[in-house]
Order: C-alpha cells, then sequence, then structure tokens
C-alpha cells in the first residue's frame, strides 16, 4: 500500500510524541509513493481541515476522483479522525450553558461580598485558641446535655453534644462551645437559621452576641456549613489555620489545632479564605463551587474538583472511607474516630495501602478488621491496638 | 469536516464585552460542547471537563473586556480550557502526592472517575480500560488534540501552535504524525 514507506520511514511502532527532532523530518523523495511526497500530504492535510481556497479544493477533488486508491484513503481518513475524537453524545449545549450561568451566578454574589471592615476585630476576638487546647476536658467535666434557646440541637444515635461556658477571653465575649467526642457527630441549627453538621472530635464556640453585630464562629475540627444568606452580615468561621468569610453558602471546614493541615471545600456559593498565619488580607483566596483551599505552613493552595466537597461533608456526617491510603495517614484518622491508639511493631507496616469505609461507632470490631483487610496480627489490649505482621 | 461556529459576529463579541449576557450566552452555546469535549481528552472523565469548561467561561466572562474578534475567539478559548486543564492536573497529583484520600461510599464510582489524572497515568488508563478503539489508542494524548483542532474545528497550524503552547513546526509535524498513525490503523 502506498503509505508503507512514510510508515515505516516515520517509525510509527515506537512512535514518540517529542517535538522536532532531526528523526522527525519529512520524508523525502520516494519516488513510487504519492503519499511520500511532501506536497500531498500538505494538500491532505489543508484539504481535511478546510484550509483551502474554492479552486484548491476542487483542483484537489477532481485528482482524487481520478484516482480511487487515494481517494479512498482520504475518506478513511477523514473516517477515522471522526472516530478518534470524543463524541458528541450526551452532551446538551443548552444543559452546559446552565451550569455555565450558574457559576456566573454565584460570581456575582461575590462582587456584593466582601466588605473588609471589621474583619480584623472578629479575628482577634477569637484568639488565642486556648479554649482548644483542652476541648474535651472542657466538655467532660461539663457534662450536660441541652438544648440550648439558640440553637436546636438534632443528635444522631449515640452522639451527645457538650456544652460548656466559655471562661470569659481577654475580649471578655461569652461564648458557648459545642464538642463532640470521638466517632461522634452532631447537626446545629444556628439562630439565624444556618446549619452546622460537626464531625468527630470537634468543637464549635459561638459567641452570646452571635447574630447581632456578626455572624463570627471559632472551630476546631470539622464542620458542614449550610449558611444563610444575609448580605448585610457575613459568617465567618476561624479556626488555628484559616478564616473563612461567606455571605450565604454551603461549605466544610476541617481544622484540626493538631493537624499540620487545614481544609475548606465549597459546594455552593463563593467564600473568602484567609491564612491565620498570615495577616495580609490581600492574600486572602476566593474559592467557588467545587473549590477546595489547603491551608499548610505554606500558605494556601487552591485545587477543584467535586470529590474534594463529597469527601469532607462524608467525614463530618460519619463515614470513613480509605481508597489506597497509606497506613501511616489512615490510623491517625481512626484513633480520632475510634479513641483509639495504635502501636505498630514494624515500620513496614506505615506503608501498606489500605482501601475500607468505616461507619460503624463501635471499636470492638476494629481491630479485626484491620486485621483481615491488611493481612496483620492485630490485638486490643482496652484502647491500644497492636498491629503486627503475621 | 471543519466545524464553523454559527450565530457568533464580531458585534455579538462586542456586545458581550460590553456586559450583555445574552450575548455571552450565545458565545457559550457555540463552543461549550467542542470545549468540553476538548478538555475531555485531556481528563478522564466527563464530569472534570464540564467542570473546568465552566470555570473557564467564569474567567472569560471576568476579563470579558479583553474577548479577542471573531477570528481569533476559537484559539483563544480552545487555549484557555487547556490552560485551566494543565492548572487542575497538577493541583491533583501535588495533592494525591501528601495527602490520604477520602471518598463518600455511594459517590465513590463518580468521584473517582472525576479524579484528574495527570498525563502518563491517562495514557494507561485509557488503554488499560479497553473502552477506546484502538485506533486511539495509538494516537498520543497531544495529537488527538490537533486532530480536533486541526481537521474538525478547522484552526491553521499556527492557531494550533498557539493553543497548545508549541512551535508552528512542531504543530504541522504533530498533524501529519497523527494522520500517518491513523492510516497505519487503517490498514492493519
Amino acid at each position: 500500500m502506498v503509505f508503507q514507506y512514510l510508515i515505516r520511514y516515520t517509525g510509527v511502532s515506537n512512535y514518540t510524541d517529542v517535538e522536532n527532532t532531526d528523526e522527525d523530518r519529512e520524508p523525502d523523495g520516494l519516488p513510487d509513493d504519492p503519499f511520500a511526497n511532501g506536497q500531498i500530504w500538505d494538500r491532505i492535510d489543508r484539504y481535511l481541515a478546510g484550509d483551502t481556497s474554492p479552486d484548491e479544493r476542487a483542483l484537489f477533488e477532481q485528482q482524487l476522483a481520478s484516482d480511487p486508491e487515494q481517494s479512498a484513503i482520504v475518506e478513511q481518513l477523514r473516517e477515522s479522525i471522526h472516530r478518534a475524537l470524543p463524541t458528541r453524545v450526551g452532551l446538551d449545549a443548552q444543559v452546559l450553558l446552565q451550569k455555565v450561568r450558574a457559576g456566573l451566578a454565584d460570581e456575582e454574589v461575590q462582587s456584593v461580598e466582601v466588605p473588609q471592615v471589621g474583619l480584623e476585630a472578629d479575628h482577634q476576638r477569637y484568639r488565642p485558641y486556648d479554649s482548644f487546647a483542652t476541648p474535651k476536658k472542657s466538655w467532660v467535666s461539663n457534662r450536660i446535655t441541652i438544648a440550648l434557646a439558640s440553637a436546636v440541637l438534632l443528635v444522631g444515635a449515640g452522639s451527645i453534644v457538650h456544652f460548656g461556658m466559655q471562661k470569659p477571653g481577654i475580649q471578655q465575649v461569652a461564648m458557648r462551645t459545642f464538642a463532640t467526642g470521638a466517632g461522634e457527630t452532631a447537626k446545629l441549627t444556628l439562630r439565624d437559621g444556618s446549619e452546622v453538621m460537626l464531625g468527630p472530635s470537634t468543637s464549635l464556640s459561638i459567641p452570646d452576641d452571635f447574630g447581632k453585630t456578626s455572624r463570627a464562629v471559632a472551630l476546631d475540627g470539622a464542620a458542614f456549613f449550610s449558611v444563610t444568606q444575609l448580605e448585610s452580615n457575613p459568617f465567618t468561621v476561624s479556626t488555628s489555620r484559616t478564616q473563612v468569610r461567606v455571605l450565604g453558602t454551603k461549605f466544610g471546614v476541617r481544622s484540626y489545632v493538631d493537624e499540620p493541615m487545614a481544609t475548606v471545600a465549597v459546594e455552593s456559593g463563593r467564600v473568602s479564605v484567609m491564612d491565620t498565619g498570615s495577616d495580609d488580607e490581600s492574600l486572602a483566596m476566593i474559592a467557588g463551587m467545587n473549590d477546595v483551599a489547603r491551608i499548610d505552613a505554606a500558605g494556601i493552595t487552591m485545587l477543584h474538583g467535586m470529590q474534594y466537597v463529597t469527601e469532607l461533608e462524608a467525614f463530618t456526617q460519619g463515614r470513613l472511607v480509605f481508597v489506597d491510603a497509606p497506613v501511616s495517614a489512615v490510623l491517625p484518622e481512626l484513633a480520632r474516630w475510634y479513641d483509639v491508639k495504635f502501636r505498630v511493631t514494624s515500620s513496614e507496616i506505615n506503608d501498606l495501602l489500605l482501601t475500607a469505609t468505616f461507619n460503624n461507632r463501635s471499636a470492638s470490631d476494629l481491630a479485626h478488621a484491620l486485621g483481615l483487610v491488611l493481612n496483620l496480627e492485630a490485638t486490643r489490649n482496652g484502647r491500644v491496638i497492636t498491629l503486627a505482621p503475621r | 469536516m471543519p466545524h464553523y461556529v454559527s450565530g457568533i459576529s464580531n458585534e455579538l463579541i462586542s456586545r458581550a464585552r460590553a456586559g450583555d449576557s445574552k450575548a455571552y450566552d450565545a458565545i457559550v452555546l457555540a463552543y461549550v460542547v467542542d470545549l468540553v469535549r476538548f478538555a475531555s481528552i485531556m481528563l478522564k472523565s466527563r464530569e472534570g471537563a464540564e467542570d473546568v469548561v465552566q470555570e473557564v467561561f467564569l474567567q472569560v466572562w471576568m476579563r470579558r473586556e479583553s474577548l479577542p474578534a471573531m477570528d481569533r475567539l476559537g484559539p483563544y478559548l480552545y487555549r484557555a480550557t487547556r490552560n485551566r486543564v494543565i492548572d487542575t492536573v497538577r493541583a491533583e497529583t501535588t495533592r494525591k502526592r501528601h495527602y490520604t484520600q477520602f471518598a463518600a461510599e455511594g459517590d465513590y464510582g463518580t468521584s473517582h472517575a472525576s479524579v484528574m489524572i495527570a498525563r502518563g497515568e491517562m495514557e494507561e488508563a485509557n488503554k488499560a480500560s479497553g473502552i477506546l478503539g484502538t485506533a486511539i489508542d495509538a494516537l498520543t494524548e497531544r495529537q488527538r488534540m490537533v486532530l480536533m483542532l486541526r481537521y474538525e474545528q478547522g484552526l491553521t497550524h499556527a492557531q494550533v501552535a498557539e493553543v497548545l503552547g508549541i512551535s508552528l513546526r512542531a504543530a504541522e509535524q504533530l498533524a501529519k504524525r497523527a494522520l500517518v498513525v491513523l492510516r497505519s490503523q487503517i490498514q492493519s
């Protein structure tokens, strides 16, 4: 067939997609192969691309008509190009337009947002984070479960929301702190109608004057917020690592004081994310739908993808799912979840990958399940689980 | 084969530049499907491609005063899409290195499908999945982009070069080699 010379020449079998190298030179003059001729290639290229004058086009079509073999090749190429490209099936321009419009609508909200006044004042009010240094102690000692006038508590089975009166801080602002224990989740409805889902080992502090002049809360842990829109009164979430400001939107925050990284994921609307480590407000990042901001020692990193939102939401709802996660990362999470400690006898265990779902609140068969999944000897002694090679 | 975008005029583009959202809708309608297809060449999932294109139109709207004239609009949008995909993939790759993966139990399938996969992995994933035909297996991601831009969308080699951030000569070579690969697949 006519193409064979050319194909051999360019070495299709071990083809590499590098830019101009000398081996990539055009085939020059294989006399009995019309397609090895650079000019013909150019014509096919331009003909298929529609990059011709009407005269050129007519001429080329005439030529093809007189050569059935060439003509067949060109038609097959046209067909192959079509097959090699992604299909239009299932893509509706109108539906996609609606999606784009939804994104643009969120953008409009942002232009109303970002009144910078008073931000620093709110910000200072919840620092330092002494209150979070011993969150468990505070709720253990005040083990009272109550429903506050300011908050309706809808508590899942087995979960208890504990309430502790904050000692008056430096700024003399009284706050209430809601805390969940290991493996517990809880749902709060705030005075302004905003809903908060608290993840495990999480505390959320709400000032008594919440909603009056500002809507500012302080968080240690993971929570998913569905904020009622109040244009005159932005909602602020402060943690040890980040401060998040919104008007009305759905987003999740995960920021444990003992973890090196905080995460903010946005389900809808737009939020402004600031690194607590930096006082420069101009460094605040705007995160939109399906954006996630990660805040660590290096600053703020923005990523994009719906899965991040889903992950954070699942986490706050009490489901722990690991997919090919290294054991070294899984164990701290499980320890927090089940309120247990892990002992690993061989460092190689840390490198194993785990894929599993945990939505069971009981620690009793955790050791057994881990042993099975990882093929390890897992023994539990009180709240300590030891993992060893079989 | 070139796909001519209908209904777009310089007058319409001027209106969009001035903030006419109806005019902008018309531009979105004309390009959105093909941009999603283009992004899906680079990304594993169509869902991820849709998210990218949504972001592209958002960014373009925010900088609408710099919308180019009709003859440059296509290359401008394709280039913006490619850049956004690269940013997304880069961010995803960094994340994968550093962080544990969580995913909702029931949503795992879809959420994982929307995980952007870096180039090399993408090629392998395509081959392993066997969803794509043999002709596509032999084509690199960049060749498929060139096939789409050049032979379907009718861009000039210079415009293809601009979209892909490569030299004119490289764009011409890529197009030719893509045709050669297709030809060899037809024969075998």
